[in-house]
């Protein structure tokens, strides 16, 4: 004796030719909700610490809240809108760069002198200038490409400035058959703060307005702790 | 018997379905190698180019050619040796030419995780593949009472790659090795696409792989 046994599906989604209809429906769906915002959240990254020798200073570094949550909005015509966030993962990528760079590094709220540690040598403000991404509809080619400006600040315990620089940064990376959009920017916007990471590591030392600070910073005596 | 037979066919199956490829292996060296059984190589990818970067994939088939199979050598992992020399082996700031190896060497830093790693040689892989001459046309619909598709594509992948080996001891481009691989894939569908593949990057990875070994370990 056979028994049927009752769906507990939708009646519309049962194995018919509704139901047919209903899973292209579904696919049609699908296929629309890609026009819609493509959200890459660039969290940790794993960065990884500079072989470069660690200079004699005490260097305190202000992370502001538009750097700790920085995010690109742009629209791609024809592939929606885009929003890339790289906040949290600029941050992580200087919290590993800089320990290696300088014998102590703090991480100071504000700029005002009083509220600073004692014994800093300067402060380190970064701050994004200019991010742009694209994408292989755009250039035709197979990669996913991220460009990012940086413009550091370093300030001296007393609020002045001692030097402004650029540190530019690129990264990009394949266009690959399985690889979503998202994690192809995401990988992209990794290389993009790798370089940044690698062209502070090694060009801080060899920064033109950073000499005459450098020189003097070196041969002057310790502060005091 | 029936085991034989699925192998059998198995097999024939898997022949009919891979297109040809053709492919060459040229090397030009300039200096003497050999390993000892403490040296290690490393397999890196150019990636400093706008128009291209060496595929991470045809890196990592290489790598694990030399280091399997008979005669194989001990491969370093290619992240895990960038990793280790940050910054210095990132697409912007690597070494282009031999000449920049002696000023990278006498960072005492880099020197002294190199010879800490144990590597003797680094093997430079700069080229990619890339698909050519795109014909054909196949359409696919789908339907509520089913779908398939009709139609012919076919089109040709080239792949080139140049590998130059530096030889840490010496500081000396000690030779290259150049592979050239093309070939045509087809796709045929009536109903269902039946691809025939030809594994043209793999085909270049076997031929460059096996030529680099017999090279590294070769005396004279």
């Amino acid at each position: 004796m056979r028994y049927r046994v009752p769906s507990k599906a939708p009646r519309l989604c049962r194995r018919s030719a509704a139901g047919r209809v209903c899973l292209l429906s579904a696919l049609f769906m699908l296929l629309i909700a890609g026009c819609g915002t493509t959200a890459v959240e660039v969290t940790g990254g794993d960065f990884p610490t500079p072989i470069v020798p660690s200079m004699p200073l005490a260097l305190g570094v202000h992370y502001s809240e538009e750097f700790r949550s920085y995010r690109l909005e742009e629209s791609v015509p024809q592939r929606g809108d885009w929003s890339i966030d790289i906040g949290s993962a600029q941050v992580n990528m200087l919290q590993t760069v800089l320990p290696a760079m300088f014998d102590r590094v703090v991480e100071v709220d504000s700029l005002q002198p009083e509220t600073l540690p004692q014994g800093l040598n300067a402060i380190l403000v970064p701050a994004v200038q200019e991010m742009q991404f694209a994408i292989p509809f755009q250039t035709r080619s197979n990669f996913f490409e991220v460009w990012i400006r940086y413009e550091m600040s370093l300030i001296d315990p007393r609020g002045e400035v001692i030097a402004r620089w650029p540190v530019t940064a690129y990264g990009k990376t394949r266009s690959l058959m399985l690889e979503s959009a998202e994690a192809a920017i995401r990988d992209a916007s990794i290389n993009a703060l790798r370089d940044a990471g690698a062209f502070l590591a090694i060009g801080f030392s060899n920064q033109q307005e950073l000499k005459p600070w450098l020189e003097r910073e070196l041969t002057a005596p310790e502060p005091a702790p | 018997m029936d085991m034989i037979k699925t192998m059998l066919f198995a097999l024939s199956s898997s022949l009919l379905l891979a297109g040809c490829v053709n492919s060459t292996v040229e090397e030009v060296r300039s200096g003497a190698t050999g390993m000892r059984s403490t040296d290690q190589v490393v397999v890196l990818g150019r990636r400093h180019n706008n128009g291209y970067e060496t595929e991470p994939d045809f890196v990592s088939c290489v790598g694990n050619h030399l280091g399997s199979g008979r005669d194989s050598i001990t491969v370093l992992p290619e992240r895990q040796f960038v990793d280790t020399l940050f910054p210095f082996f990132e697409p912007r700031t690597a070494p282009l030419e031999i000449r920049d190896l002696p000023d990278l060497m006498a960072n005492a830093m880099v020197g002294e995780q190199l010879q800490q790693q144990g590597v003797r040689y680094l093997v430079w892989l700069d080229g990619s593949t890339s698909t050519n001459d795109k014909s054909g046309s196949m359409t696919c619909a789908v339907s509520p009472t089913g779908g398939g598709c009709f139609g012919f594509v076919t089109w040709d992948r080239e792949s080139t790659y140049e590998a130059s080996i530096w030889d840490l001891e010496s500081m000396t481009n000690v030779g290259k090795i150049s592979t050239d691989a093309s070939g045509t894939s087809y796709m045929p569908a009536v109903i269902l696409p039946l691809p025939f593949i030809a594994r043209v990057q793999a085909s270049a990875c076997g031929g460059m792989a096996t030529q680099l070994k017999a090279f590294l370990q070769a005396k004279g």
